[in-house]
């Protein structure tokens, strides 16, 4: 049996394993990808516009400004609670260690360049759902107790901010820890629910 | 006039994207096994697709070229960090206990040959991908690839050489 007959001999049973993948979607818009690229094409091609001594207009440079600013502000803040690094790769890492100081925190994430809102103790979510980017945009890295984040602020599309909510839980008997994550356009409403046992109200609690 | 070229276009590659996505999804996760990190390499692929569909329209095998993309795409930022949590349900409250998440579709493949899949050289991969997934021949796929169609025989060879020594795995599915 030579290669090609071999192939064919082999060919149903590896076809039959992406044909088992039935459930298996993109659920991505493509106006998400066009979005994304368009996004690419803005951040890439503004530098050549300036150098080439085009005017900008406000509008144009505010956009430039939002979108440059994640990777040209390095943030290295490591507290006992939480750390948030800016990465030589353009990228925000989050460790929180205790719920403490949300607002800071928030303050924090937004000087490397992620609008956000931080909430300990209450979870929100937009009621109209959220964005598609979400995934592109953060990432929860399995670390023990600890909840560590990787965020992308290129990912983000303009005029967005993410929410991160984190609070006790109760599931059953027992007393959980958890983290909501929402991507939403600026000024969206927020439907939130306190936890129960919120330590953003009731003391420090450390995630672990 | 622009305007409507572009709107052609953009809805020519909605099209595209929308008949393929799946399709380049299935087989980008058998290749590399994992959900997220397969997802992840077919939306950059698609994007990238998006930003030269001058060319990827005209191309004779549009979907291989994004598949091949996916395969090739350097997400390092991302595949250094392969050990993540998913966050699965983007509205859930994702637990911080320590569990593991739930099964997702990767864990739900024939492990056997799709593991043997997966342990090619990428090569070898790309070339088995291309030739049964994206139904190329070998001179369509040379080309994609930019090598010699001996050169495509070649790893066509010895990844077939390597998968036969699966006995065991492709016996039980009757292949061999």
């Amino acid at each position: 049996m030579n290669d090609e007959e071999m192939l064919t001999a082999m060919r149903s049973s590896l076809t039959s394993i992406k044909d088992s993948l039935t459930d298996v979607h993109m659920h991505e818009p493509p106006e998400a990808i066009i979005g994304r690229a368009r996004s690419r094409r803005l951040r890439h091609g503004l530098p050549m516009v300036a150098a080439g001594g085009l005017a900008l207009g406000v509008g144009l440079a505010l956009t430039w400004s939002s979108v440059s600013s994640p990777s040209t502000r390095a943030v290295h803040v490591n507290l006992a609670a939480w750390s948030v690094n800016t990465t030589s790769a353009g990228l925000v890492d989050v460790t929180i260690r205790q719920l403490e100081d949300p607002a800071g925190l928030g303050r924090t994430i937004a000087d490397a360049g992620v609008p956000v809102k931080v909430t300990f103790g209450r979870v929100c979510s937009p009621p109209s759902g959220d964005l598609p980017e979400l995934p592109q945009v953060l990432r929860k890295v399995a670390n023990g107790g600890d909840l560590v984040l990787t965020i992308n602020p290129a990912a983000m599309p303009s005029g967005t901010e993410l929410v991160i909510g984190i609070g006790t839980f109760r599931q059953g008997s027992q007393q959980v820890r958890a983290a909501a994550f929402s991507l939403i356009k600026d000024g969206s409403s927020l439907n939130c629910n306190d936890t129960q046992n919120a330590p953003g109200t009731g003391g420090t609690k450390a995630v672990s | 006039m622009r305007t409507s070229g572009v709107e052609r276009r953009q809805q020519e590659f909605t099209e595209f994207y929308t008949s393929s996505r799946d399709d380049c999804l299935r087989i980008v996760l058998v290749s590399v096994g994992d959900r997220q990190l397969a997802e992840d390499l077919v939306a950059e692929a698609f994007t990238r697709a998006w930003m030269s569909w001058r060319k990827v329209r005209e191309h004779p095998a549009p979907r291989a070229w994004v598949v091949r993309t996916a395969l090739n795409t350097h997400v390092s930022w991302w595949r250094r960090r392969r050990r993540e949590l998913v966050v699965d349900d983007r509205t859930a409250v994702t637990l911080l206990d320590g569990t593991q998440p739930e099964r997702s579709a990767d864990l739900d493949l024939d492990e056997g040959l799709a593991a043997a899949i997966r342990a090619l050289p990428v090569r070898q991969r790309e070339v088995i991908t291309l030739r049964v997934y994206c139904g190329l021949d070998t001179d369509a796929t040379a080309k994609l690839l930019g090598i010699a169609p001996g050169t495509v025989g070649a790893h066509l060879h010895r990844a077939l050489a390597t998968l036969r020594t699966q006995k065991q795995c492709f016996s039980d599915q009757g292949v061999m």
